[in-house]
């Protein structure tokens, strides 16, 4: 009897579990550059099901990861014909991904029907200088604020968002609300500190992207303002208000108190309360705190003072996501102004090469593999 | 030690009875549809795990150790803010997505093919401070073209002022194709010469065709890379992005124009040497060129040969410009759109204006965009609100589900909340 009765549970669940067969609701969360998952904090909402994907936050724009999984996501939860309606959580390069994949579903003829708005944490769909710029070693401030280069960061400059990707920026047709921080990045290095925002030209940024990215401008420049910037169409700069216990709006137009580690939990907590009145927020940074001097010149490219910090992990080193230090360079533990290839791969490094004609060409530098530039460079 | 079992079967029983009072819940609800089996087609490529036996929060949860710390809590509007939603979608869909009327956040489009350049720092240090600026005369290349680009660096953030350099090493670099990396190698002078304007005035220049270098047959997204030494042995490498048609994919042959369902339809005859799909872009302006009036996207799948496409700007905006005809359209242009990355996009342009009929303001519609999709969203947006303000919460369903690296869907049993 028990047997019986416990094979009739298993089978109605079995039907609870396919629930999302039936036309729901949805929240789809889409990681950025630096994480292999989500982050841990979805939005608890009865009758809402938090829609997490498992991605190479690292890959490049133009691959499986965008135009199969993240495509097929929001086909699925969110496309005409579905009966399903959708919110869509993108972080960092998550909305440019997002904006890709939304870009060629509507071009394939799936006006998404069921995609009721997107909210963007620290957005870099606009790019961020950190990606352009080089320290005096060549090595991407991007890759070595981050502690790792990864393959997507090609598609994270201003330029190759704004003009390889132009096409993809002005179409969303849903909501695009977005946010993001003021709070610096400076992580320590062996006898300085570098700290992003010196490399992101006045203006608003959370240590890794400017204002006028995560605000959907639609012209890269110093802002300090979310709201009043001139934006792409379907954009939004989402100053709630959102408040604390304290009754203080936690994303004001001139930018929320995170960084950018700090912004996807916040954002989260900022669906929360769109959905059922309360949301919560870990209030998580990634900043380290440190008296050093910022460093100049070749300093820059310095080793981590803690050498094991990756940006899955909170500098005390407890796991948010899932890392995808196995698929980029790292810079943390090592020198990167030498000849080396530890973040420098796909380009020059000092007096050798870390791309895949090196070896053709003789040139590699010869910690080529290493530095893990046979994956990054991978078609 | 409890036997993992038991300890396996005593969460599946609450589940089960859980599942029992929902799967009563979704039977009396006549608002929900039938249960299907899968969640998504194949062609979705997302399928659901459904065998209970398979569900194992810890393999599926995206993180085998998840922080918690205190989190804060958030007050926020809920139906309030949900009607604010709704509200700013309709502000926003008074036009469809493919066409709207210019407006400050827009206006970059008169501009489309202006390289998104910033100026960056070159010595930062204190006293020494010169920036640099590497830009280039358009962003897409198309067939036949050449993109030429200069460097300069500036003292003190000065155009005027600028500094000696050398270019120690310039390549076109590739990010993507069989082998990313350096492809055609490139030499910037400042000798007034092919590409340089003037002699000696410290910008230094580079001509490059694209579609007549061998490396660059495939398509493939490419940056100009230049690594820069100047003042006092400081050393940056420069990027620039651009996108190039390597081959001819498509010809707009001849235009024509109409009114149609109220709005502006600018037919492309257009000349296919590639089947695929290819978007279409277009600004329309006054007849003088002074005032922007909208601009105009689409999307068609084209074979080869001579096709008609249209491109249509949507009614509304010329009564709200107050702007009679003809138009002055320009800014033709588009790309061949690959989906599955197999090629980087193929730009290609039409090199002329077009001058469309002499329209009234008053022959288009003046109508809000209406579509099925915007009813849908709308009544998607409207059936929420009503929830919340009743109180009403969906049919119960996994709080968190993830889809793996295959794409199979798996429920998630997240950790309560610590507060």
């Amino acid at each position: 009897m028990r047997k019986s009765v416990f094979a009739a549970a298993a089978i109605v669940a079995g039907m609870f579990v396919s629930a999302p067969a039936f036309a729901g609701n949805y929240v789809v969360f889409l990681q950025g550059r630096g994480w292999a998952s989500w982050n841990g904090e979805t939005v608890t909402a009865a009758g809402w099901t938090s829609v997490t994907l498992a991605f190479n936050g690292n890959a490049k724009l133009d691959g499986p990861e965008t135009n199969t999984t993240v495509k097929n996501a929001i086909s699925t939860y969110c496309g005409t014909g579905t009966g399903n309606s959708c919110v869509i959580h993108c972080y960092s390069a998550g909305c440019l991904r997002m904006l890709k994949a939304v870009k060629d579903l509507r071009a394939g003829g799936n006006t998404l029907s069921g995609l009721l708005f997107a909210e963007g944490s620290g957005s870099a769909a606009g790019g961020t200088k950190l990606a352009e710029l080089s320290t005096t070693g060549l090595t991407k401030y991007l890759a070595k604020i981050i502690g790792q280069q990864e393959k997507i960061d090609f598609d994270l400059t201003t330029g190759a968002a704004r003009n390889t990707w132009s096409s993809v920026q002005n179409g969303f047709g849903a909501n695009f609300w977005q946010f993001g921080g003021y709070k610096d990045i400076c992580k320590s290095l062996l006898f300085f500190k570098i700290c992003g925002n010196s490399y992101l030209g006045g203006g608003t940024a959370d240590g890794v992207v400017g204002m006028d990215s995560y605000s959907g401008a639609s012209t890269a420049g110093a802002i300090t303002n979310g709201c009043n910037a001139a934006k792409y169409s379907w954009r939004i700069y989402d100053s709630g208000p959102y408040n604390d216990s304290s009754g203080n709006n936690q994303t004001p137009c001139t930018g929320a108190a995170r960084d950018h580690f700090g912004e996807p939990g916040l954002g989260t907590a900022m669906l929360g309360a769109d959905i059922t009145g309360t949301g919560l927020d870990y209030k998580r940074s990634w900043g380290d705190t440190t008296g050093q001097t910022g460093c100049t010149g070749t300093a820059c490219d310095a080793t981590f003072t803690s050498t094991t910090q990756n940006f899955s992990l909170t500098p005390s080193g407890t796991s948010v996501a899932t890392s995808v230090a196995s698929t980029s360079s790292n810079t943390t533990a090592h020198t990167t102004s030498g000849a080396t290839c530890y973040g420098h791969c796909g380009g020059a490094s000092n007096g050798c090469y870390c791309d895949s004609a090196c070896a053709g060409y003789g040139d590699c530098c010869s910690d080529y593999a290493a530095a893990n530039c046979s994956t990054l460079n991978a078609p | 030690m409890r036997n993992p079992r038991s300890r396996r079967r005593a969460p599946l029983l609450v589940l089960g009875a859980v599942a029992l009072l929902g799967a009563a819940a979704l039977f009396l609800s006549s608002s929900q549809p039938p249960a299907t089996k899968n969640l998504a087609t194949a062609s979705t490529g997302i399928t659901m795990a459904l065998a209970l036996d398979e569900i194992d929060p810890l393999a599926a949860a995206p993180s085998g150790s998840v922080a918690r710390p205190p989190p804060i809590r958030l007050s926020g509007p809920s139906a309030e803010r949900l009607t604010q939603n709704l509200i700013a979608y309709q502000r926003a869909a008074i036009y469809p997505p493919w066409s709207r009327a210019f407006d400050p956040g827009t206006e970059y489009l008169l501009t489309w093919n202006k390289p998104a350049t910033v100026d960056l720092p070159m010595d930062e240090r204190p006293g020494q401070e010169t920036t640099y600026h590497f830009d280039a005369d358009r962003a897409h290349v198309a067939y036949g073209e050449a993109i030429t680009s200069w460097i300069e660096v500036w003292k003190n953030g000065d155009p005027n002022q600028r500094m000696p350099i050398v270019v120690e090493d310039a390549y076109v670099m590739a990010t993507t194709g069989p082998k990313p990396g350096r492809t055609v190698k490139l030499a910037y002078h400042d000798d007034g010469q092919d590409g340089d304007a003037v002699a000696g005035d410290l910008r230094y220049s580079n001509r490059l065709v694209p579609s007549k270098e061998p490396d660059l047959a495939q398509a493939l997204q490419v940056h100009l890379m230049a690594v820069v030494s100047c003042c006092d042995g400081i050393r940056r490498s420069f990027m620039r992005e651009f996108t190039y048609a390597p081959r001819k994919v498509l010809e707009i042959v001849g235009i024509s124009d109409s009114i149609r369902g109220g709005n502006l339809a600018l037919t492309l005859d257009v000349d296919v040497a590639e089947k695929g799909v290819y978007g279409f872009e277009a600004n329309v302006m006054s007849h003088d060129g002074s005032v922007a009036i909208g601009f105009a996207t689409a999307n068609q799948t084209l074979g080869t040969g001579r096709a008609k496409v249209d491109v249509i700007f949507f009614g509304r905006m010329f009564g709200e410009k107050g702007i009679d005809g003809p138009y002055l359209v320009r800014d033709i242009r588009g790309e061949r759109v690959f989906m599955d990355g197999e090629e980087h996009n193929i730009p290609f342009t039409y090199p002329s204006t077009y001058t469309t009929r002499a329209y009234r303001r008053a022959d288009f519609s003046s109508d809000e965009w209406n579509s099925p999709e915007k009813t849908d969203k709308i009544a998607r947006m409207k059936k929420l609100i009503a929830d919340a303000n009743a109180g009403r919460t969906g049919p119960p369903v996994p709080s968190h589900i993830h889809i793996d690296e295959n794409g199979v869907a798996r429920p998630v049993n997240d950790p309560p909340a610590a507060e």
